[in-house]
């Protein structure tokens, strides 16, 4: 096994750089054989890389040890479910698999686009086949998980207890999957520029890659954030760690691209700046790969000490080079043709939805890296913890939400006076939330937030209620319904947005309301935390799978009834570390959170108990935000998909227009 | 409508409730990093270590100390690097000048390259309804 896959990725290795060559060659000398050739082979690193990864995965099902990568990873214990995740759980199958993803998207990307897409796909599938090339010859080079040992050990180390969760079987597959999904929309966006079609063709053609790569990056947050507040036991879902904002900086530029796209396609603007979000989307993705990988946030000496990081470093900076190289080549031809006739006006809330976008993921990024940077130029080892993180990005996440809702309320180009008479409900909401919430709740942040909540939240309904109202001729709720059905783009990102809305409110009610005890107590004692009264019952044990298991028994009274609760604390013999597995009662207004944190052999047992408010509506948030964007995603069978771009000429007031266009 | 006065009085002054020896260990606790363990603050943190600060943090402030008093002791005990966030000082204004800074230099660059230029082009009123409507 460990044979045919090591020979299996020098095979793809060959087939992508003969790939690039022909392709190359072809364009260069304008022979569309051998561009033909370098596509057909192009399809072809994606089946032998599957191979590969079968092979891996064959190694890890039948526990053949000889393979370092095996043995580290997995036990003779470990279940089925772990032994195949386990091939993304450790760092050298995690880059096979991103490399395996990149060559399946490669092959993806060129039949799809090959006849739709003609000029442009060779360049874009060159692109792709670069990026692939580095990808399998790190793997093949300095990370190969097919590394074997002489002298196989009996029995493996198995995979790190913590990872036990299913919240971690699809969480760094989906981080995964929006990572290397960018490269498609960027390989594009390179043929744009090498090419000089600098229209919006690339970003039509890669709208349903840019919003599947999004989507998944940013369901991939969220599973994330489940994990680590079902496994990790320290009360919370987002500790701002620097592997969790690797993830979330391309997230936001991410969403910032995927906001300006919408504008270059109906108005024909921001091309420049289209092009530069993309590149930096996708280089932020390699550096999120990067900084998992590398350890380099860590320290900068293990960083310095990682094989991977030169390289990887080298091709960071050449992917950024040879991007911005491209744009400033073109800049003349990116030039906006129709100007921004006023920033009061949806294009203007897209600017600043974009700054304010950047803005956030700059102060991520940079409270992220600055340990290291602190390291380098002062020698000081300092942290960059969670204060910081809230306190920056908090206002900045009220601003966004702000902007969510002027910008569903202002029409493109131009408001009118009348345009502004949209704003009278929800203000009035957000004034009225805000009252309200001032009198009940001190915190000004909160107030902030919620104020802003309500404000996005009835412009986005309201938005609703006056489609629906053009519609009326098919009676309300149908009109409601067709919304989907005819402008699906527009009213599914809607739905994108209320989603976000409601995580935003248990994101601020989980930050500003958590309330926290430590007790140590005896059988039969009793305790309150916030609305709950808890008796501690006694202590049990148990065996669990690979691990000597322990729970307390809790009975938490709320008032109207009662249930009874069982942290965990797990040691696994063979890790050497015990892990605590809270245990959670979970409810739309709060969530009981209990940890058991220690215990003495007669008893006695030290419980930290959270009530977080309101954590419930992250995950409802979460799940509907995956589907607001995928109707948003889905084909619109009627037109096409052919994107209803304005063109910027004039229509005199006397057209008639098309029923459905007279709006409010 | 009368009823909804004391009803409001008295959600307000059942929130007011005043801060909690819990909460105030708490807060001091989440703006020290466990020195023992990758990333976590004491607050959080599930190990020995941080369990022995938040005690000695609970009964310093029963003994009267601030927390400013309580933060330079442990600063004091295991260097800066103890601290959640950096210093505002030196390098360290860095963090919070920098994100400002960007917000501030994007939002002017915006004005003031498309703040005017509506100039001459602008449609008559009216013109711009076109698309306001839900597209």
């Amino acid at each position: 096994m460990a044979r045919l896959g090591a020979a299996a990725l020098w095979i793809a290795l060959g087939a992508t750089l003969y790939s690039i060559g022909a392709i190359v060659y072809g364009v260069v000398r304008r022979k569309a054989l051998w561009v033909e050739s370098g596509l057909n082979t192009a399809l072809t690193p994606a089946p032998v890389l599957s191979t590969a990864l079968l092979a891996l995965l064959t190694a890890l099902l039948t526990h053949d040890f000889r393979l370092v990568y095996v043995a580290q990873n997995t036990s003779l214990e470990t279940p089925l479910l772990y032994r195949v995740s386990a091939l993304w759980g450790g760092q050298a199958g995690s880059l096979l698999f991103w490399t395996w993803m990149l060559a399946g998207f490669a092959a993806l990307a060129v039949l799809r686009h090959r006849r739709t897409d003609p000029d442009l796909i060779p360049y874009a599938a060159a692109v792709l086949l670069g990026v692939l090339a580095f990808f399998i010859g790190l793997v093949a080079v300095l990370e190969n998980p097919f590394r074997t040992v002489d002298v196989p050990p009996a029995d493996g180390r198995g995979l790190n207890p913590l990872l036990l969760d299913p919240g971690m079987v699809i969480h760094p597959p989906l981080l995964y999957l929006g990572f290397v999904g960018f490269s498609v929309p960027y390989a594009f966006a390179m043929a744009a520029l090498l090419t000089g079609r600098l229209d919006a063709g690339w970003i039509s053609a890669t709208r349903r890659w840019t919003l599947a790569a999004w989507l998944a990056l940013g369901a991939g947050l969220v599973a994330g954030g489940w994990w680590a507040y079902r496994v990790l036991g320290w009360g919370g879902y987002w500790g701002w760690d620097p592997v969790e904002n690797a993830a979330l900086v391309p997230w936001l530029v991410g969403t910032a691209y995927v906001h300006s796209a919408v504008v270059q396609e109906r108005r024909g603007m921001f091309a420049a700046w289209t092009m530069t979000l993309v590149v930096l989307t996708f280089a932020l993705a390699v550096l999120g790969t990067f900084l998992t990988r590398t350890g380099l946030v860590a320290s900068v000496h293990t960083f310095a000490r990682s094989e991977i990081a030169p390289p990887f470093l080298l091709f960071l900076v050449a992917l950024l080079g040879a991007s911005f190289g491209l744009v400033a080549w073109r800049w003349e031809d990116l030039r906006d043709p129709s100007p921004l006739v006023s920033l009061i006006s949806r294009e203007g809330a897209f600017l600043f939805n974009n700054v304010l976008f950047l803005a956030f993921a700059f102060a991520v990024l940079l409270g992220t890296l600055f340990p290291v940077l602190s390291e380098a130029v002062r020698g000081v080892q300092v942290f960059v913890g969670p204060p910081y993180f809230r306190q920056v990005t908090a206002p900045q996440g009220i601003a966004l939400l702000l902007l969510m809702g002027i910008g569903v309320l202002l029409p493109w180009r131009r408001a009118s006076g009348r345009a502004l008479q949209r704003f009278r409900i929800p203000v009035a909401c957000m004034l009225g939330t805000g009252i309200a919430a001032g009198l009940l709740l001190q915190r000004p942040g909160v107030v902030a937030a919620l104020a802003a909540v309500a404000f996005a939240a009835s412009a986005t309904l309201q938005e609703y209620h006056r489609g629906a109202q053009a519609r009326a001729s098919l009676g309300y709720l149908r009109g409601l319904w067709q919304l989907f059905g005819d402008r699906r783009r527009r009213y599914g990102g809607y739905l994108a947005h209320l989603a976000v809305l409601v995580m935003a409110v248990g994101i601020v009610a989980s930050h500003a309301y958590v309330q926290e005890r430590e007790v140590t107590v005896r059988p039969g004692e009793r305790f309150t935390v916030g609305r709950y009264e808890i008796t501690y019952r006694g202590l049990r044990a148990g065996r669990a799978p690979n691990a000597e298991a322990a729970w307390g028994v809790l009975e938490v009274h709320d008032g109207s009834g009662w249930v009874e609760l069982r942290p965990l604390r797990l040691y696994y013999p063979r890790w050497d570390q015990p892990v605590s597995r809270p245990a959670i009662r979970s409810t739309l207004r709060d969530d009981l959170y209990a940890v058991l944190a220690a215990f003495t052999p007669d008893g006695e047992a030290t419980l930290r108990v959270w009530v977080n408010p309101m954590v419930r509506w992250i995950w409802i948030g979460g799940v509907a935000f995956v589907l607001g964007t995928l109707v948003a995603a889905w084909p619109e069978g009627r037109r096409g998909g052919v994107s209803r771009r304005i063109e910027p000429v004039r229509i005199t007031p006397e057209l008639p227009r098309p029923v459905e266009e007279v709006g409010s | 409508m009368r009823w909804v006065l004391p009803f409001l009085a008295l959600l307000v002054t059942s929130t007011v409730a005043a801060q909690t020896l819990d909460d105030r260990v708490r807060e001091v606790a989440s703006r020290l990093m466990c020195p023992v363990c990758a990333g976590r603050t004491v607050a959080e943190s599930p190990s020995e270590l941080a369990a022995q600060m938040r005690d000695l943090i609970r009964r310093k402030l029963q003994q009267g100390e601030s927390p400013e008093e309580i933060i330079a002791y442990f600063v004091d005990r295991y260097g800066e690097g103890v601290l959640a966030e950096p210093p505002r000082h030196g390098l360290g204004t860095l963090l919070w000048v920098a994100p400002l800074l960007l917000i501030a230099g994007g939002a002017a660059f915006v004005v003031l390259r498309f703040g005017r230029g509506t100039g001459t082009t602008e449609p008559p009123d009216g013109d711009e309804e076109l698309d306001a409507d839900p597209l």
